[in-house]
């Protein structure tokens, strides 16, 4: 070979094939939990109110108590708090409660009372004056137990008295009774129309589930009127207290609540569910015997479920309404704001994807069975989903707070763009 | 002074017939102060591989020489070395872009083959002095150990032929500085498009050779 040939031959290029690169940042922890309690106030929850008030007395009141001995003083306070932040991110959470009904009717999901803060005077007392006095159905025909020996400013003891409603409620507490047509999900999506400055159409269109017909319950002039509600950025928890299923208006019988999914999606944030009602056995059938239909609870299941919430059984062995306080003091660990999806600009080709997480390569998971809801389950690992060009990550594999996840492939459809080289 | 004359043209008459001496005997022109036959060479080469779009690949390579002759030698080349991501591949794989080419960075190979070296020579540096060297083409084949610059994207154990042409300078009976430039020619499998890719590895080097003592040397 002659050195011509040879110069010749340096100069040829190699040739690569071109892989396109997803880049995320997974986000950072979050300790903003901004909660919205559905409160049951049909006339069916009248077992349950005196239980509910007590025991949502006792959640606040904790976190009040951990807030105000909480000290911000100086340098090494600063450092305490830092390591019990890191240490337990969980219970330090930064939580703000808006209330609302099921009674869409009436409320259309707007908040009775303001929303209350952490740090905010008095906030057990706030909180309980929204719940007890405006949201919990009292009926003249069961009235409270009486306690003479209450002083207005004492604090709730382990039962609901007619003298702390008197000091507590500026009007009457009673007559607060809702529809008997408990709409938790449809009050949580108005709730979450009157919050944002440019709510979904959605909000203001009439209803057609294809049996009944329903006017709209919102007009423009309510936007904003939740104002407050959603901060940004922070991770919305939507309880729903109820001793029924979901019988919201734009779904008729329905298992999953297919019609709300992709109105709730609209507001491009994560929420959890929490369900505080009645449990099913293991043939998806209430267990406590009541009115509420096996497929109303099951909704509120799927919902919890599927955004990896809670549901918490309100009634005890002997369907007797139980203390549920402490499973309330769970709710911090429920911020798990970690993204799962992680969308693709191109289409790739098949066995092309390679999926990073800090450097390091993650397996694909694999199905390896389906749930009681027909969903699959997934081993740890990543997944890609055809039907919106998305990576999902499926259990431990999910990365952590502010994890680097790079996807490489290779796009079906060539570079999307021209290069410049 | 015309005796002078006279005795250097006798002097000039007096010559000797040795024979003739034909075009094709005439090989060695100088004195070849620097022999190489029977004699074994083991250098150390720093090199770059800089003809690459994507990769710019400083590598290290170990050589052994054994000269058959002036001409003819066996020669092993064993190196490695690391791809750097050039500036192009940087901005590629920039947010901007995003674009991953699917590269392979050398890691290593091992080489053998044989040289022949058909030139000698001496060259004079700005009248003063004189350097000895020789030309070699080189013809080498054996394996080369590549890596996918997109993480986790395989590596490539690649049959490999390199031609190659080198100088060596002689700067002492028994020290060589060498330069080459060599074509190390891949063909190797990448996995994540499953499919063999022709690829070349253009590398040139500079180093230090230590020849062994010439037969009869003191």
């Amino acid at each position: 070979m002659t050195p011509m040939l040879l110069a010749t031959t340096l100069l040829g290029c190699n040739r690569y094939d071109l892989f396109l690169i997803a880049g995320y940042q997974q986000e950072s922890f979050n300790n903003k939990a901004d909660v919205l309690f559905v409160i049951d106030n049909s006339d069916s929850m009248l077992p349950v109110s005196q239980s509910m008030a007590v025991n949502f007395a006792g959640f606040i009141g904790g976190i009040d108590e951990s807030e105000q001995a909480r000290s911000y003083e100086g340098l090494p306070d600063a450092v305490t708090n830092f390591v019990d932040y890191v240490q337990n991110r969980s219970a330090f959470v930064d939580y703000q409660f808006g209330i609302t009904t099921t009674d869409v009717p009436t409320e259309a999901g707007e908040l009775v009372g303001p929303v209350v803060k952490r740090g905010e005077d008095d906030v057990p007392n706030r909180f309980i004056e929204n719940l007890a006095c405006e949201a919990t159905c009292f009926d003249p025909s069961s009235p409270l137990p009486t306690d003479n020996g209450y002083n207005c400013g004492d604090p709730l003891g382990s039962f609901l008295t007619q003298q702390f409603m008197d000091c507590t409620c500026p009007s009457s507490y009673q007559g607060n009774c809702g529809a008997a047509k408990e709409e938790g999900v449809e009050a949580a999506f108005l709730a979450l129309c009157r919050a944002v400055p440019s709510p979904p159409e959605a909000c203001f269109a009439d209803v057609d589930n294809g049996y009944e017909q329903f006017p709209a319950q919102l007009d423009p002039s309510d936007t904003l009127t939740n104002e407050g509600l959603l901060r940004d950025g922070s991770n919305l928890i939507i309880v729903v207290v109820s001793d029924e299923g979901d019988g919201s208006r734009r779904q008729q019988t329905e298992d999953i609540p297919q019609n709300y999914l992709p109105l709730f999606e609209q507001f491009r944030r994560r929420m959890t569910w929490v369900y505080i009602g009645p449990d099913l056995d293991e043939e998806a059938h209430v267990r406590c015997p009541g009115t509420a239909t096996d497929w109303g609870v099951v909704r509120y299941n799927y919902l919890a479920y599927t955004s990896n919430g809670r549901t918490i059984d309100i009634f005890d062995e002997s369907c007797r309404v139980k203390d549920f306080e402490e499973t309330l003091s769970e709710l911090g660990e429920l911020l798990t704001n970690l993204l799962t999806e992680f969308p693709l600009k191109s289409v790739p080709i098949p066995g092309t994807l390679i999926v990073l997480v800090d450097g390091q390569q993650i397996d694909p998971a694999t199905v390896t069975g389906t749930d009681s809801f027909g969903l699959d389950v997934w081993s740890d690992g990543w997944s890609y989903r055809t039907a919106d060009n998305t990576v999902e990550f499926h259990g431990a594999a999910t990365p952590n707070y502010d994890a680097n996840v790079e996807v490489y492939y290779k796009p079906v459809d060539g570079m999307p763009r021209e290069l410049p080289f | 002074m015309i005796p002078a004359l006279w005795s250097a043209a006798a002097s000039a008459a007096d010559t000797v017939d040795i024979g003739i001496i034909r075009d094709e005997e005439i090989t060695v022109v100088q004195k070849l102060l620097y022999p190489k036959a029977g004699r074994s060479e083991i250098g150390v080469h720093l090199g770059v591989m800089p003809f690459d779009a994507y990769l710019t690949t400083p590598n290290a390579q170990l050589t052994y020489d054994q000269h058959l002759s002036e001409r003819v030698g066996v020669s092993l080349a064993v190196g490695g070395g690391w791809g750097f991501k050039t500036q192009v591949y940087r901005t590629l794989e920039s947010p901007a872009y995003g674009v991953a080419p699917y590269a392979y960075r050398y890691l290593g190979s091992a080489l053998g083959g044989v040289e022949w070296s058909p030139v000698y020579g001496k060259l004079n540096w700005n009248g003063a002095r004189i350097s000895h060297f020789d030309l070699y083409l080189a013809g080498r084949a054996g394996l080369s150990i590549e890596s996918s610059v997109i993480p986790t994207g395989g590596l490539a154990f690649a049959p490999t032929l390199s031609p190659g042409i080198g100088a060596r300078v002689f700067t002492g009976d028994n020290l060589a500085l060498r330069v080459e430039l060599r074509d190390d020619l891949l063909l190797e499998y990448r996995s994540l498009v499953e499919s063999f890719a022709f690829k070349q590895n253009a590398n040139v080097t500079v180093g230090m050779t230590v020849l062994s003592k010439a037969k009869g040397a003191r």
